[in-house]
């Protein structure tokens, strides 16, 4: 964890991953119903 | 003794947090008591019947929505009202179903002094996504004065807001200092 | 969910208020309006398309206005430099959008439309990375040698050349310490007017960049200005879009309630950082939104069959606002820290202040 913060590739990616999850965590829990299919 | 730069900071919080209150609260009033509605849903912009498109959201190819012609006042219901362009809409009317749309006959078509709707929503596409498109907003004008309302709504607030978060920051001793752009080598 | 009587929808409030939030940093730190990630995330929250847009124009008008009363304060709006671009701006924008329909009009596709704003978005991209990237590289070699390294550093040669054009009038604006043409400042903001008005990207995303890399601005000014730039050309568009009915106003008070917050968050947070750490957050949401832009691309080239694909287009809209205000955070914790002479990355003092 230390590797990816020290390198700012890897904090950006780190940040990228955790960004997407918490997307997906919101299409799931509000959006999903509500988009059309 | 109280710092004067946090009193001086106080006085603009409560000032601007006092009119960004009440600008909120206009807002607020002019929609809820249904102003800001009427304006929007001003004129008809073209010809047709001015309906209320909630009232037929389910209606399919084979269980078409029934609306009944007349001049009322306010739609209530499966009513439509028939409009020209430049007629003021009545009350409870969200959209209209033009004149074109039922010569084309695809979505609704007159029967007698009734008015069969089939096809209440279209999927469009925007910015790459799909979204439901249904009569409503259609054909209609909204009153002039609401563009300029809204942008003295947005500007305010923004105002407002604005200057009450600069004196919250001042009263709470945060004071923000110019930055110095040319300090040091650049 | 609230229900909205004009737009006629129900949507999650508490969405709304996360996007004005969100943006709202994002806006107030790389002086950018951001309908590129608020508009499809609203049409994603259920509103129709034109009046996503609408809202859109709307709220960043009020936005705009509460992020530069910020950023007059910290002194980072040139006053003189924003108005000489504005008419130019609004005369771009209006010529650019006249083109749109032309070109339309010849029959040119919106993909080949879609395409060109992707290649200019990574040319711009591609060109803030290298450059900021030197500049970082000469602060921490500066830093080295025992030097105190100043708020801004840009390697970039191109505002030199653009500075020795000496065309009557010659215009000094005194915050950004600049002695430039007038026609230079009104040309820069025809062109990112036009291509804005073209391509429908928003004008701050080109503007910010010109303002540093032709002008010769420091980021913080070309923020600043930029921002008073966007409440003249938001306040025009919310008036145009409120007037053909696009505009849902309480969807709108929503947003702005949660802007304000996020707005003085990105506003004061350029206060701890120097100017090439706005040009990597500038260049990081450049990319995100090309590859948005493509991601939403390719679902409408497959006929919007591949839901798969339409559930990565909409993570991805949503998950850029979200990174881009994780990103800003950190920057000031980070700052903090090293204020604090606590550990922090090694990348990180030659984008922070100390003090």
């Amino acid at each position: 964890m230390k590797a990816l913060i020290e390198s700012m590739l890897g904090y950006w990616i780190l940040l990228l991953a955790i960004s997407l999850g918490l997307a997906s965590l919101i299409y799931v829990f509000w959006l999903r119903e509500a988009l059309l299919s | 003794m109280a710092d004067p730069a946090k009193t001086k900071g106080t006085i603009k919080f409560l000032v601007w947090g006092i009119l960004a209150v009440a600008l909120v609260y206009y807002t607020w009033h002019s929609y809820s008591s249904g102003q800001m509605i009427t304006w929007y849903y001003w004129e008809a912009n073209q010809d047709g019947y001015a309906i209320n498109a909630d009232t037929f959201r389910n209606a399919t190819k084979e269980k078409p929505a029934v609306l009944e012609i007349g001049s009322f006042a306010a739609i209530s219901g499966l009513q439509a009202v028939k409009v020209k362009k430049g007629d003021r809409l009545p009350q409870n009317c969200n959209g209209i179903i033009s004149e074109k749309i039922i010569k084309e006959g695809k979505r609704a078509t007159l029967d007698g002094n009734s008015l069969k709707v089939t096809v209440p929503t279209e999927t469009k596409e925007a910015k790459g996504f799909k979204y439901k498109d249904s009569f409503k907003h259609k054909g209609i004008h909204t009153n002039p004065w609401s563009g300029v309302q809204n942008l003295f709504m947005v500007i305010g607030m923004g105002l407002t807001l604005g200057y009450m978060a600069e004196g919250f920051t001042d009263m709470m001793g945060i004071k923000l200092q110019k930055i110095k752009h040319y300090e040091g080598a650049h | 969910m609230f229900d909205f009587a004009i737009a006629g929808i129900h949507a999650p409030l508490f969405l709304l208020m996360l996007t004005g939030f969100t943006v709202g940093i994002v806006g107030g730190f790389i002086g950018v309006g951001g309908g590129y990630m608020v508009t499809p995330a609203l049409i994603v929250f259920g509103f129709p398309g034109y009046m996503a847009s609408g809202i859109d124009m709307t709220h960043i008008a009020g936005k705009a206005v509460i992020a530069t009363v910020r950023h007059r304060q910290l002194g980072n709006i040139d006053w003189t430099l924003g108005l000489a671009m504005v008419g130019g701006t609004m005369l771009g924008v209006e010529m650019g959008v006249r083109l749109l329909s032309y070109t339309k009009a010849l029959g040119l596709s919106g993909v080949v439309l879609l395409m060109a704003s992707v290649a200019i978005m990574i040319g711009l991209f591609l060109y803030t990375q290298i450059e900021t990237h030197r500049a970082q590289k000469k602060i921490n070699q500066l830093s080295s040698e025992g030097k105190t390294v100043g708020r801004e550093l840009s390697t970039s040669s191109l505002p030199k050349l653009f500075q020795s054009i000496k065309l009557y009038p010659i215009v000094r604006c005194r915050t950004a310490r600049l002695v430039i043409s007038m026609w230079v400042i009104v040309l820069v903001g025809i062109s990112t007017g036009v291509l804005a008005g073209f391509f429908g990207v928003g004008g701050g995303f080109i503007r910010v960049p010109a303002l540093v890399y032709i002008v010769g601005a420091t980021t913080h000014i070309a923020v600043g200005t930029d921002l008073l730039e966007i409440v003249v050309s938001g306040g025009y568009g919310a008036l145009r879009q409120s007037m053909m009915g696009n505009v849902d106003m309480i969807a709108v008070l929503f947003m702005i309630v949660g802007a304000m917050f996020g707005a003085q968050f990105g506003s004061i947070a350029t206060s701890y950082v120097r100017g090439p750490a706005i040009r990597y957050i500038l260049s990081y949401s450049l990319i995100l939104a090309t590859v948005g832009a493509f991601l939403r691309l390719v679902y409408i080239l497959s006929g919007a069959k591949f839901e798969v694909l339409n559930f990565a287009a909409v993570v991805f809209t949503l998950g850029e606002m979200i990174f881009l205000c994780f990103f800003i955070v950190s920057l000031v914790v980070f700052a903090v820290r090293f204020r604090q002479g606590k550990w922090v990355p090694p990348w990180i003092p030659s984008l922070v202040v100390s003090a």
